[in-house]
């Protein structure tokens, strides 16, 4: 039995705990307060976009617990939505359903969070509530009986605050006790002619060849009905005989010829029960108070300020990333250089010492520079995310993002795509919209994701003179935020153009609750921080290295030893040695077979202004973009024998002309063509599996290399002229 | 000599390696090695079911 299906198996005969529950309700913080993991968690919807599974902790069975992505109902709308109600109706292929739910509730908002509630009780599985945020209620001045909640609602409430840890024993012991308790079913009320209609149904889809697949309990008949156009319906259509569409629209015409609409009856019949509940135990408190979360949104959600405030926001960052970093690179590659001077003389001359020094520590090390980049770029959104601003941006650019043809839905996983566009592929799986769910997956990769920062830095560091616009505006920070804004504004166009040619349709609908504000945890913000500045230094010992291996072999070999003598002898006779050395070392890596392939496609390249060797280097960045800054260390540590960073080899590097191989129009072409291109095999992987279709992937990378070759050539044609 | 058979073995390796890589990052049994990816953090199990493709 191969490894896969022995998981399988132990899945299956594993008792399981889902949580699950309306998004932002704490789910994953309450699931990692339960297994012991880390999951990611964030105060905004669309975190957690599959099922996450681990271990219940600190009990004696052996429970496996389930993340669930949100949803408000069981109606589902978009993918993410859909895993979790596969999940609850026992509907997912490799997964058993779960014994227990623990459904977590806002308690700061039971009433809308009771909805979804009530639909879970009626799947059949044992429940649990976990009122979380419970200090939330309290300091809002709401209180909530317990004991009466419970009663009401026939299922054990435990209060939680999941992010502290408080009520999980309770919660453990109430999980457990369910597991052991007869399940009891439960039924809705429906209207009489509803329930005349779902008895007839019922015996209908008994009566005939249903596949296997199809609705077999009297919930999942009630869903059809009601979910018009939802899930629900499509699987009992496409499992039954023909004739079903007919008499499913029969049974529908029959409920609203009664008086019912079917549209609202679901919606109008729980939540008049939940508000009778809810009257019974919650009190509320008399004046609703003005708090400081109200007054700080009255400025950061405004049409005006809001967004000038956003935008002001970006421009600190990105300056900030740009200059509290730099002191802190120089010192990395202090170190880097110390280790590669120590390091040489212990290491035989050949292949070995030119693979440590120009491959491992020129190549692999010129990317590790940048990781006090990219902690500075995470603390700042982790500050944001953590203190609530992050869901308040989404609100904002909901309007934005509207005049793109998306809608706010698509904010969240385009503000993913800034540290990576696969998470936020993924991510789109919360757009109910196939047509906007597609655009936005198109244009993700727009975003500069992280692997871009080295490429921006070096360039803007080694080519950008550091000088003050009007005495406050640094000239390097703005170009590094003008990357980040062309990848915006070139993904909105292409969001637009898409959305009006190829996927034209409705725009999904935006709603999102938005959290208090906060003053941000430093463990959450600093664990953040950790978590990226771990990936990418695990990217740079990985992916990375084992391209550099690649990248090395092939700019090192063939080194055929005449070589060396044949330069040599050509070399005029007043030539210094440091020259010879030179001359030798550009004579074997112009032979080299990167050399060999680099002159191949130099015509492609020479119209961006560049040379062989980032052409190369562009070519051997598909499997991951920070291998330009490597292959770049490499060539240079390769060809240059002079001492130095990889910055300043940049800005001594010669054409074989003597002109400057690299310039500041080459070097905002370079930039151009890296915020644009789709130079990342995983993106389009992922593009790839999300959509079942290579047409996606192929149009996302044709329109970006396009994009981008046009933007770079223009940038460093324009330039030319300029500088 | 030694050290350019060092190297090809190197070479065997890293190249290995990176269609290792290249198969699970296509298969969707890893992510793109950032970490966030959440394919990267877990199996195929947790890829949407066959109904919805």
């Amino acid at each position: 039995m191969s490894r896969e299906a022995t998981a399988a198996t132990a899945r299956r005969r594993a008792q399981w705990v889902a949580v699950a529950g309306n998004p932002n309700t704490g789910k994953t913080c309450l699931f990692n307060a339960l297994t012991g993991f880390r999951q990611r968690v964030g105060n905004y919807p669309g975190v957690t976009v599959e099922k996450k599974t681990g271990a219940l902790r600190g009990s004696h069975l052996p429970l496996q617990v389930l993340d669930l992505p949100g949803t408000y109902s069981l109606a589902a709308r978009s993918p993410d939505e859909a895993i979790a109600v596969d999940v609850l109706t026992g509907r997912q292929p490799d997964m058993p359903r779960p014994e227990v739910v623990v459904i977590v509730v806002d308690a700061t908002n039971l009433e809308r969070n009771l909805y979804l509630a009530t639909q879970i009780m009626e799947t059949g599985c044992g429940v649990v509530v976990a009122l979380n945020m419970i200090d939330l209620a309290h300091a809002g001045g709401i209180d909530i009986s317990v004991r009466q909640l419970s009663r009401h609602l026939g299922v054990p409430v435990v209060p939680t605050i999941a992010n502290r840890g408080r009520g999980l024993r309770k919660l453990r012991a109430a999980i457990e006790r369910q597991l052991d308790a007869p399940q009891r079913e439960r039924r809705w009320c429906w209207p009489a002619v509803f329930e005349t209609q779902l008895d007839a149904l019922e015996t209908e889809v008994a009566g005939r060849a249903v596949a296997e697949c199809g609705p077999t309990s009297r919930f999942e008949l009630a869903r059809a009905m009601l979910d018009i156009g939802g899930q629900a319906e499509r699987r009992l259509l496409r499992s039954s005989a023909d004739g079903m569409a007919a008499r499913l629209a029969g049974a529908r015409r029959a409920v609203e010829a009664a008086g019912h609409d079917l549209i609202t009856l679901e919606a109008t019949m729980r939540y008049g029960w939940i508000h009778d509940v809810v009257d019974a135990a919650v009190h509320h408190p008399e004046t609703v108070r003005t708090t400081w979360t109200d007054r700080i949104d009255a400025v950061v959600t405004h049409r005006f300020w809001g967004l000038l405030l956003f935008v002001a926001l970006m421009g600190v960052v990105f300056t900030s990333v740009f200059s509290w970093a730099a002191p802190l690179s120089g010192g990395i590659e202090g170190l880097l250089a110390w280790i590669g001077d120590r390091t040489a003389p212990l290491l035989p001359a050949g292949a070995l010492r030119s693979f440590v020094i120009d491959g491992l520590i020129a190549g692999v090390g010129a990317v590790l520079v940048f990781l006090p980049q990219i902690l500075i770029l995470f603390l700042f959104v982790a500050l944001m995310e953590d203190c609530g601003y992050m869901s308040r941006a989404a609100f904002m650019m909901d309007r934005v993002m509207r005049t793109c043809g998306l809608s706010g839905t698509s904010f969240i996983p385009l503000l993913s795509s800034f540290a990576c566009a696969v998470p936020a592929i993924m991510a789109t799986r919360t757009i109910e919209q196939q047509q906007d769910r597609l655009a936005t997956i198109l244009v993700a990769p727009l975003m500069s994701c992280s692997a871009r920062i080295p490429i921006y830095v070096i360039m803007i560091a080694a080519f950008v003179p550091p000088i003050m616009i009007w005495g406050w505006l640094p000239l390097q920070g703005l170009i590094f935020g003008a990357m980040y804004l062309l990848g915006i504004a070139l993904a909105g166009m292409a969001a637009w153009l898409l959305r009006k040619t190829l996927l034209r349709g409705g725009t999904s609908a935006f709603v999102m609750e938005l959290p208090s504000y906060k003053v941000p945890s430093p463990a959450t913000v600093l664990y953040r921080m950790y978590e990226r500045g771990r990936e990418f230094v695990l990217r740079a010992g990985t992916i990375i290295l084992a391209v550099m291996v690649l990248v090395w072999a092939a700019s090192y070999y063939p080194r055929p030893p005449a070589l060396a003598e044949q330069v040599e002898a050509a070399a005029p006779a007043d030539v210094t040695p440091a020259q010879l050395k030179a001359a030798v070392a550009a004579a074997h890596i112009q032979q080299s077979w990167l050399g060999r392939g680099g002159r191949l496609i130099e015509p492609v390249v020479r119209p961006l202004g560049w040379d062989w060797k980032i052409g190369m280097a562009t070519l051997a960045s598909f499997p991951a973009r920070e291998v330009v800054i490597a292959t770049l260390g490499t060539i240079y540590g390769l060809a240059d024998t002079e001492e130095g960073t990889l910055r300043d080899k940049l800005r001594a590097a010669k054409r074989p002309d003597g002109q400057a191989a690299l310039s500041l129009p080459v070097a905002l072409s370079i930039m151009v063509f890296f915020a644009l291109c789709c130079q990342c095999g995983a993106t389009l992987a992922v593009i790839w599996r999300e959509t079942n279709s290579w047409r996606w992937p192929l149009l996302g990378w044709t329109y970006m290399t396009g994009l981008a070759y046009l933007g770079a050539l223009l940038t460093y044609q324009v330039a030319r002229l300029v500088v | 000599m030694w050290q350019d058979v060092v190297m090809v073995a190197l070479v065997g390796v890293a190249g290995g390696y990176l269609v290792w890589r290249l198969w699970r990052g296509w298969s969707g049994r890893a992510g793109c090695g950032c970490g966030s990816c959440p394919a990267g953090r877990s199996v195929g199990h947790l890829r949407q079911g066959s109904d919805r493709r």
